[in-house]
């Protein structure tokens, strides 16, 4: 009898809970969405305030002179020939033929000495490999000021001082960013294939080029950018070994100079920022998912 | 079994020659090792470990790159602690701004990300949104602040004034300027953003489910799980963010020469205004690349590199007994 009572009461009490459990995940639906809402607008909030700058440096580069120096936001009228002007202002296609110039081949040369040593690093097995995976950090980690003295009386004493030399030479010789980016790529990727190419008896250097290197594109394309935007921002390095030689003057050192050379021309310069940022942004959006996961393996851009 | 017993003696055989073997191909393992790493390792020694002892010997010389340096001794450190009028000041303002700005740009960063973990859609957007200033060159987005806050012509103090509120110097007034400059920095924190990031949202969510459960709220479930399960990055975070305030360059630099330098020449400007932002590496750069005296600057640099050393170790040992490492 109790039993049978007890078992009748069963499923009301299992309905009367459902009942709950029907009303609970709306109630929990109507806060999710009450939170997705005031996340939203929390981020929003924050985003525009964080990249008004930027709305703010493409009007003042459309303004005319006279609006640039007043506080108006809003250009009247749209002076697109700001971007023409800067030109003949400045030898600014000279600057960004040297900024690409710089830029391309110290990232080339870079990338080409650091994939065997990362690969080396990543795969093989030998006494050093922990101590100078230590070296290669700390030689990220450290400012370059550091060392900054005997390399330029190194440099001046090849004569290389007001060349572009000592921006690319060093990179022939690895580059430790990009090695130690290229390692944390390349030890997430299965031995499998090389493991099979190498019993089939195929050289080490063979097994880089034609097996290895064809899988880790995406992440060459990651490395690449890291060394070029670091070449491509550098300001401490061209300005020391370029900042007496006008001839060789990257974007960096010229924008630094551009509002004292040119008194109060507030319109150009944001013009010439927007042009020394752009090449940057584009390639960002290209190449975006390799790009962030580079940051999330390394924890730092160059 | 009588195939299993048979190589046995066969193997002891040929044990010598297989040694030999052995011995050779370990010797083309090492080779191959060496020429594999030989560009890394021809770089290391020219460009960092010869510099960084060269260094300690330029700091005991006289030294201005034209006649041969001379040895003097502890000359250079004595100058420094007892002669050199601007080096407290250049690591006063040092010790501010990693003091300030490095909480500052953590607690931003942590927030952001906190509440970019927690949207369900949209997260890539935004990410990509706050990251994108951190892409500019330090030159472009220093000139971009120094327009933006600029008084009189700037949009900030246009926008202050409108809504009856303070509107300081910025960049133009010693007590402004590395206030100023730590809004810069803000503006460059998206790389901590996006390691935060993916290191809340490694919290594994069965954690923060069986914390919601037994009834704890957003807070407490960020104090006691989202924040211990990320301290190792957020210790890596700080560490970064220390090295790079102290040797912070490139943004005073074109602030005092762009807003400094009424006059032209430049070199009177660094650290404008009232050298307000005159920093240690810019007072290395003056003395070893303005000035000329290498060896003092090299004296500077020595100082900077056991600084580094020392206060990434400090950071370290202060804080890993709170630094969750089981399971990371």
């Amino acid at each position: 009898m109790s039993l049978n009572q007890a078992s009748r009461s069963a499923p009301r009490t299992q309905r009367d809970s459902d009942d709950g459990g029907g009303l609970r995940p709306r109630r929990h639906a109507k806060s999710a969405l009450l939170g997705a809402v005031a996340n939203h607008s929390i981020l929003i909030a924050v985003l525009i305030i964080f990249i008004s700058p930027l709305f703010f440096i493409v009007m003042t580069a459309l303004m005319t002179d006279r609006q640039a120096l007043s506080s108006a936001f809003w250009p009247e009228p749209f002076r697109w020939s700001n971007f023409v002007d800067v030109f003949t202002a400045v030898p600014l296609l000279r600057y960004l033929a040297n900024t690409f110039l710089i830029a391309g081949l110290s990232t080339l040369f870079s990338i080409l000495s650091s994939i065997p040593v990362a690969y080396a690093l990543a795969r093989f097995q030998f006494r050093a490999r922990g101590p100078l995976l230590v070296v290669v950090i700390a030689g990220m980690m450290l400012p370059p000021q550091v060392t900054i003295v005997p390399l330029y009386v190194m440099f001046a004493d090849l004569g290389w001082v007001g060349s572009p030399l000592p921006l690319i030479v060093p990179a022939l010789f690895g580059d430790f960013f990009t090695i130690f980016l290229l390692r944390q790529f390349f030890v997430t990727v299965p031995t499998e294939y090389t493991d099979a190419a190498r019993v089939d008896g195929a050289s080490e250097l063979r097994i880089l080029r034609s097996v290895f290197l064809p899988m880790v594109k995406p992440s060459i394309a990651a490395a690449s950018l890291f060394a070029f935007f670091y070449s491509w921002n550098d300001f401490f390095n061209p300005l020391l070994y370029l900042g007496s030689s006008p001839e060789w003057y990257t974007l960096s050192i010229a924008l630094a100079q551009f509002r004292t050379a040119y008194a109060v021309q507030w319109n150009l310069a944001m013009a010439a920022t927007i042009l020394f940022v752009l090449p940057v942004i584009v390639l960002f959006f290209f190449a975006q998912r390799s790009f962030v996961q580079g940051i999330a393996l390394t924890g730092v851009k160059g | 079994m009588t195939t299993h017993a048979a190589p046995v003696p066969g193997a002891v055989l040929a044990g010598a020659p297989r040694r030999d073997s052995l011995r050779r191909s370990a010797r083309r393992h090492r080779l191959k090792v060496l020429a594999f790493l030989s560009p890394g390792l021809i770089g290391m020694a020219v460009f960092f470990a010869y510099p960084l002892v060269a260094n300690i010997y330029f700091s005991f010389t006289s030294f201005d790159l034209i006649n041969p340096a001379r040895f003097v001794g502890l000359d250079n450190y004595r100058f420094m602690v007892e002669g050199d009028s601007q080096i407290g000041t250049a690591i006063r303002n040092t010790v501010w701004f990693c003091v300030i700005a490095v909480p500052v740009q953590l607690a931003f960063a942590l927030g952001v990300a906190s509440v970019l973990a927690r949207i369900k859609s949209g997260a890539g957007f935004y990410r990509t949104l706050f990251y994108l200033p951190t892409l500019l060159p330090p030159v472009a987005a220093t000139l971009a602040f120094t327009f933006i806050l600029n008084p009189g012509t700037g949009p900030v103090n246009a926008i202050l004034e409108a809504l009856n509120l303070p509107t300081p110097l910025w960049f133009n007034d010693p007590a402004w300027s590395k206030p100023s400059l730590v809004l810069l920095s803000l503006w460059g924190v998206g790389n901590t953003i996006i390691i935060l990031l993916a290191a809340t949202l490694d919290v594994p969510a069965e954690l923060e489910e069986a914390a919601a459960l037994d009834g704890a709220g957003a807070v407490r479930r960020f104090r006691h799980i989202t924040l211990p399960m990320i301290s190792p990055v957020l210790l890596f975070a700080t560490i970064m963010g220390v090295i790079q305030s102290l040797q912070i360059f490139t943004q005073p630099y074109v602030v005092s020469t762009v807003l400094g330098s009424g006059s032209g020449v430049s070199t009177d400007s660094l650290g404008y205004p009232q050298n307000s932002t005159l920093f240690f590496t810019m007072w290395l750069y003056q003395q070893g690349f303005r000035y000329f005296n290498m060896g003092y600057a090299s004296a500077l640099s020595i100082v900077m590199f056991v600084v580094t050393l020392a206060v990434t170790l400090l950071i370290i040992r202060g804080t890993w007994d709170r630094v969750h490492t089981a399971g990371s």
